[in-house]
């Protein structure tokens, strides 16, 4: 539905030309709910607004539904106005000088087609339904709350059947409560429909809660693909593993095969890595085990409880390993102790190339300005 | 560049209807750029002999000359007190007005503009009976009280003039700083309450740090206007024997003995351009980031007031002081004189002389046929104006045109350069470039022309202060939701500027109406304006008749601004509604 | 018989002295160039006036002057004015215009002799054989060939506060300007009106008119235009030295009532000229010209004098003529200038006086 080839947009800046998007390939199926993930400045706004036709990439390709909207080579830019889309902002983006009538029907009576009075009526009506506004649409706009106006902003997006939905940090003004409802809605909502929807956000949980498929991006790449699960479990690199969920971080070495020389203590792991590289390994905090007493298995340390939270569903450990805290996530756990052994399987151990080159390379990358 | 950059945007749809805004605003940007060069041209033109020739002379003899220097110093001295004391007056007044609970509105906002409902030149007369040293009302009160003869005020002194002048720019900084208090999203002053900031600290931290993008942009141009103010500083300064730039130009193309010299004006001219420039890279270096001064947030809300209580009395008092010393002192002494056969100091002697005889006097077909050309342009001025500088802000604003600040520049430059050059350039244009295929010279239409150019300045600083204040993604909603660039404009961008458009049409209306020096200088019998005959009447010596048609003008324009005013709200009010 | 033909002889003589007496009522029927200008003018209609502010004395005036015109040559033109910029800034406009191919704004130029110096050997202004339309032009004021008309003289002097320079002082020669009691209360003009004219070898010269001036620029408080008769009657400045023409003091005092007086200073009783110019690129230029006809006439003279306060020197009976041979009269020598003064060694001196002088008076 939305194809995106080798896109790449550069934007000007005091400190020279910044390459907020560096060749971006993606195909959101039709009727697919795709989120992009990422840091702000990792250029996923970006790519929404080239696909939107806000922004104009320097080269590459975008077409909807099999329509190019935008190639480099071919000279083609269809504005916004011509691509048939609904968006989402923000900001909410609705018109203050307006009822809520008025901001639905609005893109219908001055939009590229122009509908019968009856028909916006009756398509206006239908969106505050889908979106539970039925009873306010005589309201002006700013007397509605935060939550209000952006079911007005998307029954806006909706009423005019787009081919594809586009949604900007829709939720990320919302509280907490209101944002964790809105998404079930929209989930809900868009699946009803069977609309396609690029959905960009920075809220890890929101994406997993929305998206049929994640990309996660940064630096204007995207760096991984796949749902849920993939990401959670394979992730393709450090940076995916860092931001898709929470991870502690050791550096290591190979010191021989299958044996990893950390700041804790030797760790033993499938790795499929040449002896004596530097590695970073990752391990996720519902994967470390904790007991009181030692079991005498492999990679066990003996850790210095440092905090302790209580979260219902589980309980929150850190402990303090020679010079290395590690977080552990446990359900339930039999007595409690100021010091305590930590397991960490083997087969939930990640192992990735060295984090500290990866680290440095990003500090020298995050000092531009991007988006 | 941007012709590429046009090109490549048509292919893509049928027509990409961007370009027809940018041609809108390159109509006035190629006509100011003709203008400005020749303005620059006539620097480098001799005019002594029978055919023209071209030298460095005139830049030679202005910075040789070491008066120029100590010009410059006054005219920067009068500048800054001017800035000073408008902002002083300007920014609390627009911020009580549209930030606090004071009621009603209108008084203030209307007796803002009575200032503008008379050529300066005459409130500057005003001021000189109210504060010469030797027959100043004021003077002579303060004098009257015995020990207080050092506080006579010397208005030639050149910070006075600046006090003056400051008083009488006082309104353009109130109008040019109210949109941005108007649209301010009241959330950022509540957040700093919730936070503990007292009351001036969030003036101070929170809204004046958020207003300062429009507040910077009215200091520009308030600081260049006083640069460029010629009416305080000749007849107040002039009378002194204190020069400033403008005076000191006006000496070289209006002598009266002897041939104008353009060229020493062309050359002071590219001086003042420069000095511009030089606020204007300034200007763009504080606002690059003016994206993040958004205040119109896409997230509707509702503009809430804040609560004078007590303070109300002092916001009056305040108010009341700058009205009576910015407005209706100098108008009344303008009043007063009208009243007289010839100038003179209220006494009971002069008091048993009050006559209509100036009213009477006056040949009203002749004043009507000034002011039937005087209304056409105070009503067509300023809607030509506003078609291009909606136009231009757009692009300036909103484009993403490359080189856009070059249309910036030049909608800011016909501010940088005095009215006069700026008319006798037209001059020239309209004699030599125009004539054969655009006969506009001496008629109504090349001041129509010059005007819309002169004040898209104005009205471009307005629209660009409120349009950067309306969150692009207002805009971009639309777009993406399949609405045409033009219904955009139609449908949301004017109504959101719409306070801004109705109080700069007023404004630019007001401005029109009492213009006078390119009046005077582009003036045929056929072109003749209302304050045209006021300055040929004070110019012969009859203040007191020009004041009186002063006066009469005033009556005539009140009631016409507040029925403006009543019809704006209406339909402002109306558009909310609906 | 013979006294039937003496009696025919003096009916002939009878006859033809009436005859000659109502040819001479009937001035157009002898002057063939006259009517010839009446019908040309008759033809055109109207007529443009741009002058700077004051020139014409505004629409009051231009009207008064329109409907004499009208009425002395049975006519119906309509006199259109506008207030411009000054008069060498629209001598400047006249030329520029000309270069250009286009029409004059104004169609009959009011200029002051230095600029119209400007315009002489340009191929700007139009000549007429004035004389013949107008056999009661002086001929001292037809200049260049018919170029230029000296329609106006104007004596410079000082205007004065009547009320604050009362008899007790003494202001009959340059030196009573420089009383010490008026020190910082007195102003004199940006452009050093007239003090310029001290400069020729006919009056102080060069040198000892420098000194005056500096001398003055010390007195001064202020400066303001000519024109700003105001200023003196508020008293907000005593006297004006040297003003450009004692006609505008006493115009405005005659019109408004005001304390305000003129003088002539003995020992520099200068008089200027003014000029009229028909451009060729006038819209209107025969009825330019017939207007310049009448107003030199004695009738017209009065109405310029009534209405602006301006008369000519070389035509009998008017204020400026009998006040010069007053002077005469009393032994003043009048020095006068004219456009020709400011071409040639005299001009060269006067050029140069008023770059000076006007840097003097300004403090620079």
């Amino acid at each position: 539905m939305i194809s995106v080839r080798n896109v790449a947009m550069q934007f000007r800046s005091r400190e020279g030309a910044v390459q907020a998007l560096r060749g971006i390939d993606l195909e959101v199926r039709k009727g697919e709910i795709f989120v992009l993930l990422g840091r702000s400045g990792s250029g996923k706004t970006t790519l929404l607004r080239c696909v939107a036709g806000l922004e104009r990439p320097s080269a590459g390709n975008i077409s909807l539904g099999g329509r190019t909207v935008f190639s480099d080579g071919e000279g083609i830019f269809v504005p916004s106005e011509d691509r048939e889309l609904g968006m989402v902002f923000q900001s909410y983006a609705v018109w203050p000088h307006m009822t809520v009538f008025e901001n639905v029907a609005l893109p219908l009576t001055q939009g590229k087609k122009k509908f019968p009075k009856t028909v916006v009526k009756s398509r206006v009506s239908e969106a505050l339904r889908l979106v539970q506004l039925e009873e306010l649409g005589g309201r002006p706009a700013p007397l509605l709350s935060g939550g209000q106006q952006q079911r007005v902003a998307l029954a806006r997006a909706l009423a005019i059947k787009p081919r594809a939905l586009l949604m900007d940090e829709p939720l990320s003004n919302l509280d907490a409560r209101l944002r964790e409802e809105l998404r079930f809605e929209i989930r809900d909502l868009v699946k009803k429909i069977g609309i396609t929807v690029l959905y960009v956000t920075h809220d890890q949980v929101e994406a997993m809660g929305l998206a049929d498929r994640i990309a996660i991006m940064d630096h204007g790449v995207i760096l991984q693909v796949g749902d849920s699960q993939e990401l959670y479990h394979q992730p393709a690199s450090a940076s995916v593993a860092e931001f898709f969920g929470s991870m502690n971080w050791l550096d290591g070495r190979i010191s021989e095969v299958g044996i990893l020389e950390t700041e804790i203590g030797r760790l033993l792991a499938d790795v499929a890595r040449s002896v004596g590289s530097s590695v970073a390994i990752g391990v996720r905090p519902e994967d470390v085990e904790l007991s009181v007493s030692a079991s005498g298995g492999m990679n066990e340390f003996e850790g210095q409880v440092l905090s302790r939270i209580f979260l219902g569903e589980y309980i929150l450990f850190q402990l303090q390993i020679r010079t290395q805290k590690i977080t552990a996530k446990v359900r339930g756990i039999a007595g409690l102790q100021d010091r305590m052994y930590l397991r960490i399987p083997k087969d939930k151990i990640r192992v990735f190339p060295s984090r500290l080159a990866n680290l440095h390379s990003a500090a020298k990358e995050t000092t531009l300005p991007v988006n | 560049m941007e012709m590429m950059v046009l090109t490549r945007m048509k292919r893509g749809s049928l027509f990409d209807r961007r370009a027809v805004l940018v041609g809108i605003s390159l109509i006035p940007v190629a006509a100011l750029v003709l203008l400005v060069s020749v303005v620059i041209w006539m620097g480098f033109r001799q005019t002594g002999g029978v055919s023209a020739s071209y030298s460095l002379d005139a830049y030679r003899q202005l910075f040789g000359d070491a008066f120029t220097y100590k010009t410059l110093l006054n005219t920067g001295i009068f500048s800054l007190v001017t800035l000073a004391v408008a902002l002083l007056f300007g920014v609390p007044a627009a911020w009580l007005v549209e930030r606090t609970d004071l009621q009603p509105k209108e008084i203030p906002q209307t007796l803002m503009i009575l200032g503008l409902l008379t050529p300066s030149f005459l409130s500057a007369m005003g001021w000189v009976f109210l504060l010469n040293p030797r027959i100043g009302i004021l003077n002579t009160l303060i004098t009257s009280i015995p020990g207080m003869e050092w506080a006579r005020i010397n208005v030639a002194a050149v910070p006075w003039m600046g006090v003056i002048q400051g008083l009488g720019l006082a309104n353009v900084a109130f109008v040019m700083v109210s949109p941005t208090f108007r649209v301010m999203n009241p959330a950022f002053e509540e957040a700093a309450k919730v936070h503990g900031l007292t009351f001036f600290r969030i003036l101070r931290k929170v809204t004046l740090r958020l207003a300062y993008p429009g507040i910077l942009a009215a200091a520009i141009f308030i600081f260049m206007s006083a640069v460029a103010a010629f009416d305080i500083p000749a007849v107040i300064g002039l009378s002194n024997r204190v020069f400033t730039f403008s005076t000191l130009l006006y000496i070289q193309v209006q002598p009266l003995d002897g041939l104008p010299r353009y060229d020493l004006a062309g050359a002071s001219a590219v001086l003042m351009i420069g000095i511009s420039l030089l606020f204007l890279w300034w200007y763009f270096h504080t606002l690059k980031w003016g994206h993040r001064y958004a205040v119109i947030t896409g997230q509707s809300y509702r503009p809430r007031q804040v609560e004078l209580g007590g303070w109300k009395v002092w916001a009056w008092v305040f108010l009341g002081t700058y009205f009576l010393l910015g407005q209706i002192l100098p108008l009344s002494v303008l009043v007063w004189n009208s009243l007289l056969l010839y100038p003179q100091v209220p006494s009971l002697s002069s008091l048993s002389q009050v006559s209509l005889a100036n009213f009477r006097a006056l040949s009203i077909p002749q004043l009507l046929i000034g002011a039937r050309n005087t209304f056409i342009l105070a009503v067509s001025v300023p809607t030509l104006t506003l078609l291009f500088s909606v136009a231009l802000s757009w692009v300036v604003v909103r484009s993403k045109l490359r080189g856009r600040f070059v249309f910036d520049i030049f909608s800011f430059l016909p501010h940088a350069v005095p009215h006069i050059i700026f008319a006798i350039s037209a001059a020239y244009v309209s004699i030599f470039f125009l004539r054969s295929f655009l006969p506009v010279y001496g008629t109504i239409y090349i001041l129509l022309g010059v005007y819309v150019l002169v004040w898209i300045s104005f009205a471009t600083r307005n629209l660009n202060t409120a349009l950067i204040q309306i969150h692009r993604e207002l805009e971009e909603a639309a777009a993406v939701s399949g609405i045409s660039l033009f219904r955009i404009l139609w449908k949301i961008l004017l109504p959101l500027l719409g306070p801004a458009l109705i109080n700069t049409w007023l404004w630019v209306a007001l401005l029109a109406y009492r213009e006078l020096t390119m009046a005077s200088i582009l003036a045929t019998t056929r072109n003749l304006t209302l304050p045209a005959t006021m300055w040929g009447l004070w110019l012969s010596g009859f203040y007191p008749k020009a004041a009186a048609v002063a006066t009469l003008a005033v009556i005539v324009m009140i009631p016409l601004v507040f029925l403006y005013w009543f019809v704006g709200r209406r339909i402002l009010a109306m558009e909310r509604i609906s | 018989m013979r006294n039937g033909l003496i009696g025919l002889c003096w009916a002939m003589l009878l006859v033809a002295a009436l005859v000659t007496k109502a040819y001479a009522q009937r001035e157009p029927v002898q002057n063939p160039k006259l009517d010839q200008l009446i019908a040309a003018a008759r033809a055109e209609g109207e007529l443009d006036l741009v002058a700077g502010g004051g020139t014409w004395g505004e629409a009051e005036g231009v009207k008064i002057i329109q409907d004499a015109l009208n009425k002395k040559y049975g006519l119906n033109i309509r006199i259109r004015y506008a207030a411009g910029p000054a008069m060498p800034v629209m001598t400047n406009r006249v030329m520029e215009t000309h270069k250009a191919g286009a029409k004059s704004d104004t169609d009959l130029l009011v200029s002051n002799a230095r600029p119209v110096n400007m315009v002489l050997g340009k191929g700007v202004t139009r000549s007429f054989a004035w004389r013949e339309a107008f056999p009661y032009f002086p001929a001292d004021t037809i200049e260049f060939g018919g170029q230029l008309i000296r329609f106006v003289d104007v004596f410079n002097g000082i205007t004065f506060n009547t009320r604050e320079v009362t008899g007790k002082e003494r202001l009959q020669r340059l030196d009573d300007v420089l009383n010490p009691k008026w020190k910082g209360r007195i102003a004199s003009t940006p452009y050093a009106s007239a003090l310029y004219f001290l400069a020729s070898n006919r009056l102080l010269g060069y040198e000892k008119a420098t000194a005056y001036v500096r001398a003055l620029g010390r007195q001064i408080g202020g400066l303001i235009r000519c024109g700003e008769e105001s200023r003196i009657a508020s008293g907000e400045f005593l006297m004006l030295a040297m003003n450009c023409g004692n006609y505008g003091g006493e115009d405005y005092a005659r019109k408004t009532g005001a304390p305000v007086g003129v003088t002539i200073l003995e020992d520099a009783a200068v008089l200027d000229s003014f000029y009229f110019v028909v451009p060729v690129n006038s819209a209107h230029p025969n009825v330019a010209t017939l207007l310049v006809g009448f107003l030199m006439s004695k009738e017209g003279q009065d109405i310029l004098s009534r209405v602006v306060g301006w008369s000519s020197a070389s035509v009998e009976g008017t204020p400026v003529n009998r006040e010069y041979k007053e002077m005469e009269k009393k032994g003043v020598k009048v020095v006068r200038f004219t456009a020709a003064s400011w071409a040639g060694e005299e001009g060269q001196i006067l050029n140069r006086a008023t770059t000076e002088f006007q840097k003097i008076l300004a403090g620079r």
